[in-house]
């Protein structure tokens, strides 16, 4: 049915001509150095635990040693220990800048205490903060077994007794960081689908509004027209995603990020597979309205009834993040084809959805994308060769069939 | 041998094609004429299978014919058309590739008939920073670069230079010695007259004149130039009976002559008027032809074959 050598040249034109075009570079590079450092950045940030000078007053057991060490290493910090000869030497140290400079101070005399040099507030979670807690609750800890007597050995039983288990009724719902990927899935989507299915209705309206195609449908028949063009498109897509994930990949690898870790190839996959999925619907929708305008003035409103769903989706899927669970309109989007490729792999996030759901979804909008794709077909062939007025949709498909081709 | 038989179409209320035939013989190069709105693209579209048509057929060698076969034909539409953010070179190799040819053959004759049109040296540029004049020089390769067994060019001639008009009448020529069908519309009627075998006249969607040139020139009633030395208005001729003048180009006059009127007769009486420095017989213009036969009321037109 469909002229595969006619197809691959007109999909091959529109390949060619976009990667001549100065913009896809920028713009893929721009997206490429974004994700990158959205993976990496978190990392770098956080690289490896400060270490703190610890001043300590007072006689020093090799235990009490280990415990400042374990309680730093505990709030995500290392510890240098300084002896220090009094109280007020301390405060002093705490207060001076440069190599005598301490960080927390630990007084073993008496009572015991930890001596920072300004007030932590409640709300204080920095690792300087978590330190200097952890410290206090630990060197109290030893030193109330100190004082109590017991032997090494029944102090630590104590001290470290096992957690008990948290059991639950309900599987937790899904982690923060799969949301997070459900939501980039969505906007990567919502990005390229405007992009690119703009691209496909600028095209079709510079080839009507040009009268180019008079000569190329002298050639070529409207349906491998259309196939080529959105095929060139998906094209485009497809090796815009594919990179974008492979960044996510090489950057996550290089960086030891854990985001992969977290989330797994497999959601990943899903979420490529969804992108894929719904151009191809959008693309046939664009490409169809591009041949119902004749002229470039008209591309914006000819495009405006196709953004429409993209932009509930879309809308949907971001208002979903932060809820506790799936709303009932997130639960309708999900199954509806030109929504769900955003907002099914948000439901599925939030655990609204079960995998044979998901698949469900995916084969309705299979189906509707053949449906898409004919009546695309039809409106095309039927559009593309007139000129003046904007068509409309409806009357063209409503009109009796003149077989051309 | 391209044949049009009887076609039909109307788009709404506006009949474009009533029952229009008329043939195209193979290897000749034919000019196709009428005025505007006469049908002359609607046809040319029908050829290409472009537009469907209500009635009718359109045969080629005897047969109809699918889309594949339009791969066969070269077309230069109308309204002309080509990217304008593709570089010349890059889209008269697509055009050719979605013709049927392989690369290599299309990068060849892209390049050749670029040469030959003269616009070889703005191969690399984009179309849109082309002037019209060599816009339409690339369109034409378009349609030529495949090699087309049958070429239909609508108004090919229009908005070239005569350098331009000149070297396009040679390639015609050339495509039809080597065997192509060549048929084309154009308003220039001199130039169809001096390029064309035969040509095709529609009016209103029918086509109301057809044949060779010299066949349609001849026929009607003897036609004479005289010119009387030091006479500019023709006076002279005033006292002849059964004569009309036709024209009168500064003392140089065109008669039609009346059934029956003695060519030697007007001749004499110019030289009773002063020394004739020109006399001659003329056929009709094809201008004159077309003239007639447009002219006519419609219903005549329509009378049946």
């Amino acid at each position: 049915m469909i002229d595969v050598r006619a197809t691959r040249l007109v999909a091959g034109r529109e390949i060619r001509e976009q990667l001549r075009g100065r913009a896809i570079w920028i713009s893929t590079a721009i997206s490429i150095i974004a994700l990158a450092l959205l993976v990496v950045l978190p990392k770098v940030l956080s690289s490896g635990p400060p270490t703190y000078r610890i001043g300590v007053v007072g006689t020093e057991s090799a235990t009490m040693k280990a415990t400042i060490s374990a309680a730093a290493t505990s709030a995500g910090a290392r510890a240098t220990e300084v002896a220090v000869a009094d109280h007020d030497s301390a405060v002093t140290r705490l207060r001076t800048k440069g190599a005598e400079h301490l960080d927390l101070a630990v007084d073993l005399s008496g009572s015991g205490s930890v001596v920072v040099d300004r007030q932590i507030s409640a709300d204080d979670v920095s690792r300087h903060a978590l330190t200097a807690a952890a410290l206090a609750r630990a060197v109290g800890t030893a030193k109330a077994v100190e004082a109590s007597g017991l032997t090494p050995a029944a102090a630590h039983a104590l001290t470290n007794a096992p957690s008990l288990p948290i059991d639950f009724i309900r599987p937790a719902p899904a982690s923060f960081s799969k949301r997070g990927v459900a939501l980039a899935g969505a906007i990567i989507f919502y990005i390229l689908v405007l992009r690119y299915g703009f691209g496909l209705l600028m095209g079709v309206v510079q080839e009507k509004s040009t009268r180019v195609i008079e000569v190329i449908l002298s050639a070529v028949r409207p349906v491998d027209l259309l196939s080529g063009k959105v095929l060139g498109s998906a094209t485009m897509v497809l090796s815009q995603g594919l990179l974008l994930v492979a960044t996510v990949v090489v950057a996550a690898a290089a960086s030891g990020s854990n985001v992969l870790r977290q989330t797994g190839f497999g959601v990943l996959g899903v979420a490529f597979l969804w992108v894929v999925l719904g151009f191809f619907l959008y693309a046939a929708l664009f490409t169809a309205a591009g041949s119902l305008a004749s002229r470039t003035e008209d591309a914006q409103s000819a495009g405006l009834p196709v953004q429409i769903p993209l932009f509930l989706g879309y809308f949907a899927a971001f208002s979903s993040l932060g809820a506790a669970g799936p709303t009932g309109l997130l639960k309708a989007l999900a199954y509806i084809p030109f929504t769900a490729p955003m907002d099914m792999p948000v439901l599925a996030a939030v655990g609204g959805a079960t995998a044979w759901q998901v698949v469900l979804s995916m084969a309705i909008t299979l189906v509707t994308i053949v449906v898409t794709m004919r009546l695309a077909t039809i409106i095309f062939s039927r559009s593309i060769l007139r000129t003046g007025r904007r068509l409309k949709a409806r009357q063209i498909l409503r009109e009796h069939a003149r077989p051309v081709g | 041998m391209l044949e049009l038989d009887s076609l039909h179409r109307r788009f709404g209320d506006v009949v474009a094609l009533d029952g229009l035939s008329f043939a195209v013989p193979a290897g000749e190069v034919f000019g196709f004429l009428g005025p505007n709105g006469s049908g002359k693209s609607t046809t040319m579209r029908a050829v290409l299978r472009l537009v469907a048509l209500d009635g009718g057929e359109v045969r080629w060698n005897g047969h109809t014919y699918g889309f594949e076969a339009c791969r066969r034909i070269g077309y230069m539409p109308e309204e002309r058309g080509l990217y304008p953010g593709m570089r010349v070179i890059d889209q008269i190799v697509y055009l050719a590739r979605l013709h049927g040819m392989a690369h290599p053959a299309a990068v060849a004759a892209a390049a050749s008939w670029l040469e030959r049109l003269g616009v070889a040296e703005r191969a690399g540029d984009k179309v849109e920073a082309l002037s019209l004049g060599n816009q339409q020089r690339v369109q034409l390769a378009a349609a030529l670069v495949h090699d087309p067994e049958l070429l239909v060019l609508d108004e090919p001639f229009s908005g070239l230079d005569p350098v331009g008009v000149d070297d396009l009448a040679t390639v015609l020529s050339e495509r039809a010695r080597a065997g192509a069908t060549v048929l084309f519309s154009s308003h220039q009627l001199d130039l169809v007259e001096h390029l064309c075998e035969s040509v095709a006249i529609v009016s209103r969607g029918r086509c109301v004149a057809t044949g060779s040139v010299r066949d349609l020139v001849r026929g009607g009633h003897p036609r004479l130039v005289v010119g009387v030395d030091g006479d500019s208005t023709g006076a002279w001729a005033a006292t002849l009976t059964g004569v009309e003048v036709a024209r009168n180009d500064h003392g140089r006059l065109r008669l039609v002559l009346a059934d029956g009127v003695d060519p030697q007769s007007v001749l004499q009486t110019a030289m009773g008027h002063g020394r004739v420095e020109h006399f001659a017989f003329e056929s009709r213009r094809l201008s004159e032809v077309f003239l007639e036969a447009v002219g006519e009321p419609v219903d005549a037109a329509a009378v049946p074959a």
